[in-house]
């Protein structure tokens, strides 16, 4: 099993004796030293993995691709080296959660390079690698960066309630701060965006002709058009 | 002096005001396991169906065969019916219809039973008094015509009960206020030290700016040189 961006480990090893870990970080982390036998540490970019091709089950990528520079190179590095069929485990958090702001507010930026939303990130991964999305799950997020700082559970249980009254009160702005995602890997990368859907009968199309308004060939309804300067990165495009 | 009172009009004796039941029921969102407990707490009752399924245990089933095939049945039993039950009223939207349906046609002689959630609370038996009471109280709007039920009603609906009623609501309202005060201060306080953390916490050294000689007391937290903390 891969574990990217393992830092003192992304499970807990020993519990998993029938794996064998292999843990890839770009830094060191002192709790690796005490890591059992069935797991390794190994420092490495993520975008030039020292694994050959095919020979890994499982991969595992905890909140790693947020730190990425050239995520799309690291995730081509992924799909090199897990074996046809592979699971990935994935987790992203959201940029525009609460969660996710307060942590880059605090930590000028805290090493996120990156910006995702659970759209752009499958598309991303759909465009450079095989990957497909086998089932993801929103989660909260549990600030356990605070570890990090001083008074960090004192800070803990303010926020915790603090949200919890906010949650009371019909607010509840931790919901779905990250992602959890299980990607397979397929044998045919890419895909066709779809972004032209009849409004009525549900009828997709790659594209529709037509300035203000489509109509849509099945059910004939008139569908309005939205213009390409608004979704300017949703332009009919197929990527194989 | 209230014995009487309460045995006729807060806790019916079942089987006694009302004997002959119609339970609606969406086919979909009803566990098997709990219509059988209707008998626990209504006790002596007949019960008949309206569903979407063919259920054991009920005197008449009529199954529900489209959209609104139930309804002559609704109209013709409109006054046939004790009272008039409603499972898991929410979710299904063909059990909507009927339960709307149901309460502007149907004149129970009685009263509706709502029960949205079968499984827990509502079908204790232990709880079959309290809830028929609940029931009686709430939706038994066919005993206005009875006088001492309805100066029951007037006298809540009066003074008093608009005096209960504000108290509850101004409760409601400070409550509300307090929260949301309380969920405000804390969370701006919160932000307050990550934004004086943010100023003079160094995070890549675990230690604070303008205490520069810390460094040598954590040499531990020296050996990786992480560029950022983990999120």
């Amino acid at each position: 099993m891969l574990d990217l961006g393992c830092g003192p480990g992304t499970l807990d090893y020993p519990t998993y004796r029938h794996l064998r870990f292999f843990g890839v970080d770009q830094y060191p982390d002192a709790a690796s030293a005490h890591w059992p036998a069935n797991a390794w540490l190994t420092l490495a970019d993520a975008e030039r993995l020292p694994f050959a091709d095919q020979v890994f089950d499982l991969g595992l990528a905890g909140f790693v691709f947020e730190h990425f520079a050239t995520p799309g190179a690291a995730l081509r590095e992924l799909s090199r080296v897990l074996k046809p069929g592979a699971l990935l485990h994935l987790s992203i958090p959201r940029s525009n959660s609460l969660h996710d702001r307060l942590y880059r507010f605090t930590f000028k930026g805290g090493g996120h390079l990156q910006r995702y939303s659970l759209e752009s990130f499958v598309e991303m991964v759909y465009a450079e690698t095989a990957f497909k999305l086998e089932g993801y799950a929103p989660s909260q997020g549990g600030f356990t960066w605070l570890r990090d700082v001083p008074s960090g559970e004192y800070l803990y249980g303010l926020l915790f309630r603090s949200f919890r009254a906010w949650a009371q009160l019909g607010w509840h702005p931790l919901e779905a701060s990250d992602y959890r995602m299980l990607f397979r890997l397929g044998d045919r990368g890419g895909y066709q965006r779809v972004d032209h859907v009849c409004a009525h009968c549900g009828t997709a199309f790659l594209d529709a002709p037509g300035q203000g308004t489509w109509q849509c060939h099945g059910c004939g309804f008139v569908n309005i058009k939205v213009p390409s300067s608004v979704t300017r990165h949703l332009s009919p495009e197929t990527h194989v | 002096m209230f014995e009487g009172f309460r045995a006729r009009f807060l806790q019916p004796p079942a089987g006694e005001w009302y004997r002959k039941g119609l339970v609606i029921e969406s086919a979909r969102t009803t566990a098997d396991h709990t219509l059988p407990r209707l008998g626990a707490i209504f006790p002596g009752v007949t019960w008949d169906l309206l569903s979407r399924r063919e259920r054991s245990g009920f005197r008449q089933v009529f199954q529900i065969k489209r959209p609104l095939g139930g309804l002559r049945l609704l109209w013709a039993a409109r006054r046939s019916y004790d009272l008039v039950a409603f499972f898991h009223a929410r979710g299904d939207r063909d059990l909507r219809i009927y339960s709307w349906l149901a309460l502007l046609l149907m004149r129970p002689r009685r009263f509706f039973a709502f029960i949205e959630r079968g499984d827990g609370l509502w079908l204790a038996a232990e709880d079959g008094p309290r809830i028929r009471k609940y029931f009686s109280d709430r939706y038994g709007w066919r005993r206005r015509v009875d006088l001492a039920a309805w100066a029951i009603r007037w006298f809540a609906s009066g003074p008093r009960g608009w005096a209960v009623s504000m108290g509850r609501g101004l409760v409601r309202t400070i409550r509300s206020i307090g929260l949301l005060v309380y969920a405000t201060v804390s969370l701006a306080w919160a932000v307050l030290l990550l934004a004086f953390f943010r100023l003079f916490y160094d995070t890549r050294h675990y230690r604070f700016r303008f205490f520069t000689k810390q460094a040598a007391l954590h040499p531990e937290r020296e050996l990786g040189t992480r560029e950022s903390p983990a999120s």
